[in-house]
């Protein structure tokens, strides 16, 4: 708080005086104040500068200006000392005082002066003039940058800003949240790179931000935080720039945290709903997100709100078991898109088809089968027609029909989509190859597995080469099978080496191969070929990757008998205390499913 | 920008950035023909030649030319040549092109048009910027305002070990390339584009508004554009001006595309011919020098390409020897655009009837079979087949491109390419001092992609889009700007209230 003027220093009572000593004051007992803007104004660029009489006005501790209103006699300078003709000038009536862009008259002032009211003339001089000092600082301070800003001198806005925010300027809150939210702004859009703040206004342990977003992310929540401790009023754009930060950067979780924190009555229920499932949905927490949407969708919330109905209905259609209610949700999402919304029938009509083609895996009987397979293409062939130009659709509808066994129309879409992703999507050249496989035309399948890889970078070519192996192994290549697997493995294994820095780690993704899945399959192959010995060492090293695995325990069994005059290893006998029909026979059936492939 | 002539050193350096300036536009005016002089005869070249409209409009209108962007073009070359003479200011020159490379690029890479061109420039702007950041991935640390920072205190001390930090990943890791791979296509793009976005207070407003109007047409259209107007119902109306001038310069790029046409036809069979194939693969080859030698600058990365380098070698050798490919072995880039172009033509025989909605499917399927047939025969041997294959997919592409041009091509947007340019229109519609032209754009921009994500239902996008939508709905109101000029009648004490109020 500043220090309260001592009456003493308004013994004197004319506005010049009253002038004089606030300069003294605010040269003497606030060594903080000023200096550094004043300077920083001063560096203005020409066209910016104000000329010499605004600058003053503008930055009232330098004088006070007063104006003769009756005698027009221009402005005097009260703290010019020597011209003393001026100011009997001056003490003609009506004089006013201006100063801060505010003036006041000088008489009634004078009047309490002359009462001996020191104190009321002194507040009067206040109010009238808004000769709060605090006022005027956090007004120019909050201003500069705008002015830099203007000008398009970025650096210096920046710099500016950063002054304003780190420097002890008294600012109320109010003013400081409205500096900080221009300041996350123009971090966050202007497209200026911003080296981090100096080390100078670094405390010992406090976070410093090295990255414009980072420190837009950190004024932002600074401001939420604010909001909530009561100290600003509720800005809805601060949780939209930041929902902008934070799903730029990827990090959706943490922005639904913020949105959890939201205190109630900030959004409408169901909008929170909704956000929050979009969070979680895209930090793939789909469970969390389509509990929200449940209740959200509930008859007495917001039964009909589209977009929710929607997302539910995509959440769902990822898996078998909540198919069923997916495709109610579609349905009822198809039936909503009415004229302002018909452009998302087709989104209705696509999570449908794939709701129903889940379910239809799951059906207890072939009729039931059958009639799920039948709808889920019809609605997939109606978005096909209604929105020609969307890819995606054209895979989905490629791959029902591989479930449903029809290869020639999966073949068709298959390329279809090839061609109208200009083969980017590595997805397809997989789907045409397993398409292609699956009618035996295995060499084929291979001619697009190797003009795939010719399209993918080293480091995703993982996937491909398993198929490639795979269709080796199906055609007898077995030495062929043998070379792509080696290929596989010095691939996984530079992964597995590059990953172990936290670099690459981001580039893991779930349908990478794993070190453990190629020694099996090598080790499936020699078994296959009585290798018996190579089995084995492959074996030993898928082994000491996963101890405990039903497929390799299986291979293991099978190479055992195949060799002759071999006992069974000890660790197969342990086995039995392991009760392993319980916790692997789910494994088994996986692996057999992984069998089918090719 | 310019250095300051007093001192010796730093003013030979300056001139040598304005010859250097002065050859690039020496080079561009034989390619354009005549450039305004008042480029030529600036003393600040590089700035002179950022800031020309007539130039950029000029060099735009030639990017997007139909058939440009092969190996030949002596646009692109000039323009990779600039931006490797790594001079800032021409450097910036480049980047103004940013979108209307990308955009054009993007747009006709579906139909596998030769485009060495276009992706030599690309993979200059990646590599560039691969070595800047010396292939390390750009994270975020987000704080936790439980400690405290710089702008606040926090009522617990901090403990130290026990702080908790979110680090998030903004730009994934970058690899060096050296061709783009079509499934590598969105990530370098989007890396010039990220490249383009740190520059791009410096960019003039013609280069913003190009890459609105190219998002525009990323995006994809509303549906039923092709026929009734009924469905634009559900077009918000802000949204309405902005398509309409949008279709405007669609029809004229068409018409362009129309008039040029018979010439066109002639550039792609050129450019499927094996001489202009071979150029295409010089340049590309050259990039990938310049980045694999940007490479050695980092050992972590070199390890890494050694580690990786193992099973490519083994691959590429074995792919040589399975398919007899005959064209140079050394040439590995050769080999794989024609076994692209093999299963282009392969699949473009198939769905020749498809596209045009006549045959039945079974028909079609049939057909199909053929083409994949031919296409494993094509394998197997080598020679003039091929050549005439290739041909025949050059040509089907020309065909097809003209169509495409007049609809706009909506393309995948996966996020490595959506959240460059969602950034971008952020800044165009956030971003301070921009003129109200561009903010009415990037809103409508903004509309269209945030209308994309909903399609695909991607929570991510939506979230994004849709923040920028609510903020741009928003308005001006919460971020007000004073009104400043030099007049110095602002300065009177009514103004300055106002100003000093600044709410």
């Amino acid at each position: 708080p500043p220090p309260t003027p001592s009456p003493q220093s308004y013994h004197e009572t004319t506005p010049r005086d009253c002038s004089r000593s606030r300069r003294d004051r605010l040269s003497g007992d606030l060594p903080s104040t000023p200096r550094s803007l004043d300077r920083v104004l001063r560096r203005i660029p020409s066209p910016l500068r104000p000329p010499s009489n605004a600058r003053r006005q503008l930055l009232p501790w330098r004088g006070l200006a007063a104006r003769s209103r009756g005698a027009n006699m221009g402005i005097g300078e009260f703290e010019a000392e020597g011209d003393g003709g001026e100011e009997d000038e001056m003490s003609v009536k009506e004089r006013e005082v201006s100063v801060n862009g505010l003036s006041i008259k000088t008489s009634e002032v004078e009047a309490k002066l002359d009462d001996g009211n020191i104190q009321e003339a002194e507040s009067s001089l206040r109010e009238g003039l808004s000769l709060n000092y605090e006022e005027t600082v956090s007004k120019a301070v909050e201003l500069l940058p705008e002015l830099w800003k203007q000008a398009g001198r970025y650096q210096e806005a920046l710099a500016s800003y950063r002054r304003a925010l780190l420097s002890q300027w008294n600012l109320d809150d109010e003013c400081c949240a409205r500096i900080q939210k221009r300041f996350a702004i123009f971090l966050l859009y202007a497209g200026v790179e911003a080296s981090p703040p100096s080390l100078a206004s670094q405390i010992d342990g406090s976070f410093v931000p090295k990255h414009n977003l980072e420190e837009a992310i950190l004024l932002l929540i600074i401001l939420l935080r604010k909001w909530h401790l009561g100290k600003t009023q509720w800005d809805p754009s601060v949780i939209e720039h930041l929902s902008f930060a934070l799903s730029i950067c990827g990090q959706t979780s943490v922005l639904a945290r913020h949105f959890e924190e939201l205190i109630p009555g900030t959004f409408a229920r169901c909008d929170r709903w909704y956000s929050l499932a979009l969070c979680y949905s895209a930090a793939d927490q789909n469970h969390s997100a389509l509990n929200l949407l449940r209740k959200l969708l509930k008859k007495d919330e917001s039964p009909d709100y589209i977009m929710a109905l929607l997302l539910a209905a995509k959440i769902c259609s990822d898996d078998c078991l909540f198919s069923a209610e997916g495709v109610e949700y579609a349905r009822r999402a198809i039936a909503n898109a009415q004229v302002a919304y018909e452009h998302l029938k087709s989104v209705g009509l696509h999570f449908l088809g794939n709701c129903l083609g889940k379910l239809a895996k799951i059906a207890s009987s072939d009729h039931e089968r059958s009639t799920l397979q039948s709808e889920a293409l019809r609605s997939l062939d109606e978005v096909v027609s209604l929105e020609r130009q969307n890819p995606e659709m054209l895979f989905d509808l490629a791959l029902e029909y591989a479930e449903q066994r029809n290869a020639n129309a999966a073949l068709r879409y298959a390329k279809e989509f090839i061609d109208a992703t200009g083969g980017s999507i590595s997805k397809g050249w997989r789907l045409l190859a397993l398409v292609l496989s699956a009618q035996q035309r295995y060499s084929e399948a291979e001619i697009v597995i190797d003009a795939a890889l010719d399209e993918t970078a080293k480091w995703e070519q993982g996937p491909l080469l398993r198929i490639k192996a795979k269709l080796k192994v199906a055609q007898s290549l077995h030495m062929d099978a043998v070379e792509a697997y080696r290929l596989l493995l010095a691939l996984v294994q530079a992964q597995r080496k590059s990953f172990g820095s936290f670099k690459n780690i981001v580039e893991v993704e779930d349908e990478n191969v794993s070190e453990f899945e190629v020694w099996r399959g090598l080790a499936n192959l020699y078994s296959g070929l009585s290798h018996w010995r190579d089995a084995e060492i492959c074996l030993e090293k898928a082994r000491t990757l996963k101890p405990y695995s039903a497929s390799s325990l299986h291979i293991e069994v099978l190479s055992t008998y195949g060799m002759p005059n071999c006992i069974l290893p000890p660790h197969l006998n342990e086995m039995e205390d392991y009760n392993w029909q319980n916790s692997l026979l789910p494994e088994m059936e996986k692996i057999a499913t992984l069998g089918l492939i090719t | 920008m310019s250095a300051d002539p007093a001192a010796p050193a730093e003013s030979s350096a300056f001139w040598q950035s304005v010859q250097r300036a002065q050859a690039a536009i020496q080079s561009l005016s034989l390619i354009l023909g005549s450039l305004p002089a008042a480029v030529a005869s600036s003393e600040n070249p590089a700035a002179a030649l950022l800031n020309d409209e007539a130039v950029a409009r000029e060099v735009s209108i030639r990017l997007r030319r139909p058939g440009s962007g092969a190996g030949d073009d002596n646009l692109c070359r000039w323009l990779y040549d600039t931006f490797q003479s790594n001079d800032p200011d021409l450097q910036l020159v480049v980047l103004t092109f940013t979108p209307t490379i990308a955009g054009v690029y993007l747009s006709r890479a579906i139909s596998r048009e030769p485009l060495a061109g276009f992706e030599a420039v690309l993979l200059a702007l990646y590599a560039y910027e691969t070595v800047i950041r010396g292939g390390d991935l750009e994270t975020v640390i987000l704080p936790n305002v439980a400690n405290p920072s710089v702008y606040h205190e926090a009522k617990a001390p901090p403990k130290k070990g026990a702080v908790e930090l979110n680090v998030a990943v903004v730009s994934p890791a970058l690899e060096p390339y050296g061709t783009v791979r079509s499934t590598k296509r969105a990530r370098i793009v989007g890396v010039a584009l990220e490249l383009y976005y740190s520059k791009i207070s410096s960019m003039p407003l013609s280069s913003k508004l190009a890459l609105c109007e190219f998002c525009m047409v990323w995006a994809g259209q509303y549906i039923g554009t092709k026929a009734e107007g009924e469905t634009s119902v559900s077009e918000p109306a802000a949204i309405a001006p902005a398509l309409a001038a949008e279709h405007v310069e669609e029809e004229a790029v068409a018409a362009a595309a129309d008039e040029n046409g018979g010439k066109e036809e002639v550039g792609e069979k050129e450019a499927a011919s094996g001489e202009a194939e071979a150029d295409e693969n010089g340049g590309k080859e050259e990039v990938g020098e310049k980045a694999a030698a940007a490479a050695e600058n980092s050992g972590k990365e070199e390890g890494e390409e050694k580690a990786a380098s193992a099973p490519a070698d083994e691959n590429g050798g074995k792919e040589e020897g399975e398919e007899k490919v005959a064209s140079a072995p050394a040439d590995e880039n050769g080999g794989k655009e024609e076994v692209g172009e093999k299963a282009v033509a392969a699949e473009n025989d198939g769905k020749e009837e498809g596209e045009e909605k006549a045959a039945a499917a079974d028909e079609n399927d049939g057909k199909e079979d053929g083409g994949e047939k031919r296409a494993a025969v094509g394998a197997d041997e080598n020679g003039g087949k091929e050549e005439g294959e290739v041909k025949a997919a050059a040509d089907k592409n020309a065909g097809k491109e003209e169509g495409e041009v007049k609809a706009g091509q909506r393309i995948p947007l996966p996020w490595e390419l959506f959240q460059p340019i969602v950034r971008i229109v952020g800044h165009c519609l956030l971003g301070p001092a921009n003129p109200e032209e561009l903010k009415t754009t990037a809103y409508a921009v903004v509309e269209r992609l945030h209308w994309r994500a909903t399609h695909d239902m991607n929570p991510q996008e939506i979230l994004a889009t849709r923040s920028l939508l609510r903020l741009g709905k928003m308005g001006d109101d919460t971020i007000a700007e004073p009104q400043i000029s030099t007049n110095s009648d602002d300065y009177s004490e009514e103004a300055l209230k106002m100003k000093a109020r600044l709410t």
